[in-house]
């Protein structure tokens, strides 16, 4: 016993002195940043997609759904296999636009782009479509489970569909504030659902009340911001998400964050944005948010310090970039071996402490490991310096 | 006549006989008790298991159809088929405690091996309810195919396998496609979803000791030949699916070529796995199967034997049917006793049990449940219905096609003038009385005529019924209730989108201010109380297939729960009647409503 407390006693003086060394290293060497993905993994029509045009992705536990352009695919993530489904499999439609899981059911619902609505339960695929059922419209770019109900973003308008009483309700101008119909895209959390519109903003829909609100440019549509942090920076609206009360907003010409009183636009020329034309867009807390855009992926890291990482692929030599940056000053690059497997951005998925992102050219699975939400001080690097990430080890493990 | 409108004292009230009509049954988990679901007397009757005596009658909700037991033993949940609920009962009280909302007709009902949860087969809204039944709530609906009926657990608890009794819809004038829906009960999922080609009706269902498999009873119904066809195999074949783990799924009939096993309704497997008991509700029997030859027999078969020769062969059950046990009016559940000594059996129509002894496999004695001794000419009519002794070698019932009433679902080919000539829709008989005439064609002015001579030279080819026989069936026909809309509660106003439908159902202008003549109104042929105007019509849906152009105006009441629509069946939904068939605005005018002057008309449709 007396040995054992001694060696106890030892270990605890090695901790404290170990410990104390590296707060001593973090006040002189380290400086606050984000955690940045560097271990990338790619999955194109070579490993068994459908097809190399990515619309859409949802992680439902180990299976992560892929939808594409000819067709559905699903990714199982402890085997890394694909199975795929086209229409002589079952899959109603070839355009699959969107995607999303019934959290309570386990079912996916799948949008696609002028085949209406599909859900994919046990192996059957039951199929909605204007012609036999309440659907809208069958050009469907968004899809979003609220409760029981089913909403669906249609180039005409958006559909509500109650699952269990099979009612269908249509949004459109005529008893909603949509000044057009266009739906871009839908999302659903914390009793909100959003509509994206092409052409009107932002429209909120309260579960409770049953009730509207819009959100629109107050400039107009202005491809420019008069007045910034004014509103919601353009109408063309391609994407919203709604998360820890935050709503972010993707446009053609800009981003946005609303906290319910204060807006704040984000642009290329003044951020890490790789581009204004947002594809779409995925908050991952009040703070972070990925942007997808057709010159790769923004991610404001950390909104109080204004903190962006920028993913990018470099079309010559296929490795992959990303730069931290804080107010357009560049904070760190780190060069990797991959990173997203094109630029042209389209959708991103959050797995935990892993990211999908949809492309052009494919799926990437960036994996989390260590991930930490908001900046951690870690050894700074010099702006511009540049961190090659040559191997299997993540990049802050290579720093050690 | 003054008398007539001037009555001076009360009418004598009728004092119809209060049948039981018991369906489904459960035996308690200390195997004391046997609690039974009697539709008719909306009760559950309690048996000793020891004295075969009833013991208790438990007022429940209407409509009780299916019985299942916590696996403490200390509550009874039972399904309402009426009422969409669920009733639970405090089994030392013997009394309801609890009733809980569900979905349409409710009718399997079945715990997990924990009893935390309770599965409700939602029969008329195509779903199952996942019940939390601490709560009492309904936690998640989950998806099934068409009509859900009955549930079986795996012996490891893992799986639940429900039977469908309606097919999935499948395109216009192909073969029916059927589905055993898989619930992982551990993450209360459906799991999968296996096919059972060719098959519909799966009813009854039951889990093999092993886990290696699970039986389902079913009908191989040939609606796409004529039924006057005999020698094309006839019209409705009946038997068993053994549905394994694994998704294989293997059909053999239990029909014989003399004689056949109509409308096999439920299958119990002893808890060694020797024996199989099967219902035939269409017979007044039960067939024993010999599970070992049965599975030797499919394991050494080929893949051309298992796909086309036993489905379709009435040689075959000789070989792993070993006996058949007489019961009284038609058997529905059975029920075996753990001790593997003794099964029990319902007969629906004697309001009685079959006690069967599985030593002698032989009836040994009959449990009275306490029904009426006297047989109404209604109930007389109701056995008519069920019973398959009407048909050349009683190969179906009434009940073979209209399941309890309703609907099977598919499109016939009826008539003996070529293959795949005037193919019509089947029509519920919820709710029949004085919508005549009948058939799609209009040509039946009475349910006497549809079900007399006609009947007979169309479909039983053998001697009809007889004239008292007929009355009592035309009357047993008309009593068949429909149940209450479930889109408008008795007494509820209409719901917006309902009130904007009505508007649309009775408008007499178009969109662009004409105005639709009347005979293109909705309202012209389909007014109240029926919606129908008992009159042919010709709206534009003849096919090539067709005679007529002119059809049968049907009532619209609870329309929503007798897909397909159209004479032909043609529509899978209600939208499809005016979004694909109706290009002509022969069927009213509808090709100008908005999609959301559809929807609105839908939703005022599905409250009539």
């Amino acid at each position: 016993m007396k040995h054992f407390i001694t060696a106890l006693e030892i270990l605890i003086v090695l901790w404290l002195g170990e410990t104390a060394l590296c707060q001593a290293k973090d006040t002189t060497a380290q400086e606050k940043l984000p955690y940045v993905y560097t271990e990338w993994k790619h999955f194109t029509v070579k490993n068994g997609l459908p097809n190399d045009h990515v619309f859409a992705i949802k992680a439902d536990g180990s299976k992560v759904w892929v939808g594409t352009e000819n067709g559905l695919a699903c990714i199982d993530k402890r085997t890394g296999k694909i199975k795929s489904w086209k229409e002589k499999d079952g899959l109603p439609w070839r355009v699959v636009s969107a995607l999303d899981v019934n959290p309570k059911t386990g079912e996916l619902w799948v949008g696609m782009f002028g085949g209406g609505l599909a859900r994919f339960s046990g192996g059957r695929f039951d199929h909605w479509h204007q012609l036999n059922s309440g659907l809208v419209n069958d050009v469907v770019y968004g899809v979003a489970i609220e409760n029981d109900n089913i909403w669906a973003a249609t180039t005409a308008g958006a559909s509500r569909y109650n699952t269990v009483t099979g009612e269908w309700t249509i949004y459109t101008e005529k008893n909603s504030p949509m000044e057009e119909i266009w739906n871009y895209g839908v999302s659903y959390n914390d009793g909100k659902v959003y509509l994206g519109i092409w052409g009107s903003g932002v429209l909120e829909f309260d579960v409770a009340t049953e009730r509207w609100k819009d959100y629109l440019d107050p400039d107009g549509e202005m491809e420019i911001d008069l007045y910034r942090d004014d509103g919601i920076v353009h109408v063309i609206t391609t994407g919203t998400s709604y998360i820890d009360g935050i709503l972010w907003v993707s446009t053609y010409f800009g981003m946005n964050r609303y906290d319910g009183r204060y807006w704040r636009g984000y642009y290329q020329h003044e951020t890490g944005l790789p581009s204004d034309f947002g594809n779409a867009v995925q908050g991952r807390n009040a703070n972070e948010a990925w942007f997808a855009t057709d010159k790769g992926l923004g991610v404001l890291a950390d909104f109080p310090s204004d903190t962006w990482i920028t993913y990018t692929m470099d079309p010559n030599t296929r490795r992959g970039k990303a730069v931290v940056s804080r107010e357009k000053k560049l904070l760190e690059v780190v060069d990797m071996p991959k990173s997203i497997p094109h630029n042209y951005a389209l959708w991103v998925e959050f797995d935990d402490n892993d990211t999908w992102v949809g492309t052009s050219k494919g799926v990437g699975w960036a994996t989390g490991s260590g991930y930490y939400k908001g900046l951690k001080a870690r050894p700074a690097y010099k702006a511009g310096n540049v961190r090659t990430k040559t191997g299997g080890s993540d990049a802050h493990a290579a720093k050690k | 006549m003054k008398q007539i409108a001037h009555p001076i004292q009360m009418p004598i009230v009728s004092q119809e006989p209060q049948y039981k009509t018991p369906l489904n049954m459960a035996l308690s988990p200390d195997g004391k008790e046997i609690y039974i679901a009697c539709e008719a007397s909306h009760t559950v009757i309690v048996v000793n298991v020891q004295t075969r005596q009833k013991v208790a009658e438990i007022p429940a909700g209407h409509h009780p159809t299916d019985v299942t037991f916590s696996p403490d033993g200390t509550r009874a949940y039972v399904s309402n088929r009426l009422d969409d609920t669920v009733s639970v009962i405090d089994v030392s009280a013997r009394k309801v405690t609890a009733t809980i909302p569900v979905g349409d007709e409710p009718h399997g009902v079945l715990t997990d091996a924990s009893g935390k949860l309770l599965y409700v087969l939602n029969t008329s809204a195509d779903s199952i309810s996942v019940i939390d039944t601490t709560s009492l709530k309904e936690l998640k609906r989950l998806s099934a195919s068409r009509s859900p009926w009955s549930l079986s657990r795996s012996p490891d608890g893992s799986l639940i396998y429900v039977t469908n009794n309606l097919s999935r819809f499948v395109r216009f004038r192909t073969p029916s496609v059927s589905e055993v829906t898989v619930i992982d009960t551990a993450e209360v999922v459906i799991e999968d979803r296996i096919v059972v080609p060719a098959a519909n009706l799966m009813q009854g269902v039951d889990w093999h000791p092993s886990g290696e498999f699970a039986m389902i009873t079913l009908n191989r119904t040939k609606n796409l030949v004529p039924m006057t066809r005999l020698l094309q195999g006839w019209t409705i074949t009946n038997g068993l699916g053994i549905v394994y783990k694994d998704g294989r799924v293997y059909q053999v009939l239990l029909d014989e070529s003399g004689v056949c096993f109509p409308d096999p309704a439920d299958v119990a497997i002893t808890p060694d796995g020797r024996l199989a008991l099967v219902s035939s509700s269409g017979s007044d029997r039960i067939a024993v199967v010999d599970v070992h030859k049965l599975i030797s027999m499919l394991e050494a078969a080929s893949d051309y034997e298992h796909e086309h020769v036993f489905p379709n062969h009435l040689g075959k059950p000789t070989e792993f049917v070993i006996t058949h046990i007489p019961t009284k009016h038609s058997p529905r559940g059975i029920l075996i006793n753990p001790d593997g000594k003794t099964a029990f059996v319902a007969n629906a129509l004697d309001d009685s049990l079959t006690v069967i002894d599985l030593d002698r496999l032989e009836a040994v004695e009959s449990v009275d449940l306490g029904g009426p001794r006297v047989i109404t000419k209604v109930r007389y009519g109701e056995r008519l219905f069920h019973s398959a002794n009407i048909t050349f070698r009683r190969q179906f019932s009434c009940h073979s096609c209209h399941p309890d009433g309703h609907v099977d679902g598919l499109t016939y080919d009826i008539e003996p003038d070529g293959i795949g000539i005037s193919p019509v829709d089947n029509r519920t008989l919820r709710g029949i009385l004085d919508t005549a005439p009948f058939k799609w064609e209009g040509t039946n002015p009475s349910l006497q005529r549809q079900c007399g001579p006609r009947l007979a030279v169309f479909f039983t080819r053998i001697q009809p019924f007889t004239p008292d026989e007929l009355s009592a069936l035309d009357n047993y026909i008309c009593t068949i209730p429909r149940p209450p809309n479930r889109y408008r509660p008795l007494g509820a106003e209409l719901t917006d989108a309902q009130r904007r439908g009505k508007k649309m159902f009775e408008r007499t202008l178009a969109n662009d201010g004409r105005i639709i003549p009347k005979g293109n109104r909705c309202a012209t042929c389909h007014f109240p109380p029926l919606f129908s105007d008992r009159q042919r019509h010709d709206i534009g849906t003849k096919l090539w297939l067709d005679r007529e152009s002119e059809f049968d105006t049907p009532h619209l009441n609870n329309i929503y729960d007798s897909a397909p629509y159209l004479h032909n069946g043609i529509a899978e939904t209600l939208e499809e009647i005016w979004t694909r068939y109706n290009p002509d605005d022969q069927h009213g005018v509808t090709n100008d409503m908005t999609k959301d002057q559809l929807n609105d008309l839908m939703e005022y449709l599905k409250t009539l």
